[in-house]
């Protein structure tokens, strides 16, 4: 994959069902990586170029436990990016702007899910 | 009711020869203030007096303008402050719509000229100046020039700084990762001339001599950088020799200073988050050049 959420998705391959920018209907259990505006980019006089991409992450579950767990895992996962470099692209920041959020969701069934997210910022600048 | 007035279509002259020429793009203006010191004339405390002072010598005022950099403009100030000249300005305020302004005359000298060089804003230059007597209000100048046009600035993407550390048999080295550079920030000093003080009379200016000045420097530490380059430990070791160093900086226009000096205060920046920095002073130990395109 290429863009920043499909670097993420290569990142977490140890994570079931995980998806870039579109969650599907099924499965119902699945975390889903959104790339979304994130700030203007930052360039020194030679022109290397520090891009400032954020992500957004959701995971669905069917239960708050389950659904919490998964979440805190794949922050902990992201969060060992920094200072890595993955697919090309050096990770120097990887920030929560925010701790984790929650909304409830009904399928075309009625079933109901536990949706949890958070959004990083992250800086990165393609490797030399 | 009054007719109040904005800052915009304000306009400042400066007198070459006999003519009036723009000072061009200009972004704010701080106006000088004429203050006069106080003398202190209370004889005798009296718990719930005033002190009581007289007014004296009436202080020269400043200037400054903050112009969008352009290398002729640059060069035109930056010549006439190196020869310490005495150049006669005129601010115009517009009024109304009729050709003419509320117009106020004054004499300087350019004390400074710093660049602020980022790379991703538009460069500026200050331009500060020190007043060598009172501003008067006289009639607007005739003729005046055009209307300025438009001045579009150029931001510091594409500006090189290279240092040689060998004086004699000078090989540079480019500065990698830079984002920042902003300077000189040398000034011009001066002297009160004015022999007694005596109420509504202004301060003489004489200037003296430059203070020693710096460029600032600030870039990204990274490991790896291009063969032959310049990073953090070179620019540590050439503060830790204190060698005489050579720098040229080459702004994206292609106009550029020279001038030597010493690598001064080199800092490191180390953030929990993010990139580190580090920054440091490019001291000068002598008038730098400027040369325009």
């Amino acid at each position: 994959m290429i863009g920043i959420a499909g670097i993420i998705q290569n990142y977490l391959s140890n994570n079931d069902n995980v998806y870039v920018d579109l969650m599907p209907a099924a499965p119902s259990e699945c975390i889903c990586i959104y790339d979304v505006a994130g700030r203007s980019p930052d360039f020194t006089f030679d022109g290397i170029k520090f891009r400032k991409p954020s992500i957004q992450v959701v995971v669905r579950s069917y239960t708050y436990d389950n659904g919490y767990s998964t979440l805190q895992d794949v922050i902990e996962n992201i969060e060992n990016l920094e200072g890595t470099t993955q697919d090309g692209y050096q990770f120097l920041v990887v920030e929560q702007t925010s701790d984790v959020f929650s909304w409830d969701f009904a399928d075309e069934k009625n079933r109901t899910y536990k949706c949890f997210a958070i959004n990083f910022n992250l800086e990165i600048v393609k490797t030399i | 009711m009054g007719n109040f007035l904005i800052g915009k279509n304000t306009r400042i002259l400066y007198k070459s020869g006999t003519n009036y020429l723009n000072v061009e793009g200009i972004k704010s203006i701080t106006l000088p203030s004429d203050s006069p010191d106080e003398l202190d004339t209370a004889q005798y405390g009296v718990a719930g007096d005033f002190d009581s002072f007289m007014p004296g010598l009436i202080t020269a005022g400043t200037f400054g303008l903050t112009q969008d950099y352009t290398e002729a403009a640059y060069d035109t100030f930056f010549t006439l402050m190196l020869a310490k000249t005495n150049i006669e300005f005129v601010i115009l305020f517009k009024i109304d719509d009729t050709p003419t302004y509320d117009a106020y005359k004054f004499n300087a000298y350019v004390t400074g000229m710093p660049i602020t060089c980022s790379v991703g804003e538009i460069m500026t230059n200050e331009l500060n100046l020190q007043l060598t007597g009172q501003m008067t209000k006289i009639t607007t100048p005739s003729p005046l020039p055009a209307v300025p046009t438009q001045v579009y600035g150029i931001k510091g993407l594409g500006t090189q700084i290279k240092i040689a550390k060998d004086e004699t048999t000078p090989t540079y080295k480019d500065l990698i990762f830079a984002y920042e550079c902003n300077g000189p920030d040398f000034t011009l000093s001066y002297e009160d001339i004015a022999y007694f003080e005596m109420a509504g009379i202004v301060k003489e200016k004489l200037p003296l001599t430059f203070s020693v000045g710096n460029f600032e420097i600030t870039s990204i530490v990274a490991t790896d950088t291009v063969t032959g380059a310049l990073k953090y430990d070179d620019i540590l070791g050439y503060a830790q020799i204190s060698q005489k160093c050579l720098i040229t900086i080459t702004y994206p226009d292609g106009s550029y200073f020279s001038g030597k000096g010493y690598v001064m205060d080199v800092n490191r920046d180390v953030p929990i988050k993010g990139k580190q920095g580090y920054s440091f002073s490019f001291r000068l130990t002598e008038k730098p050049t400027f040369t325009k395109v």
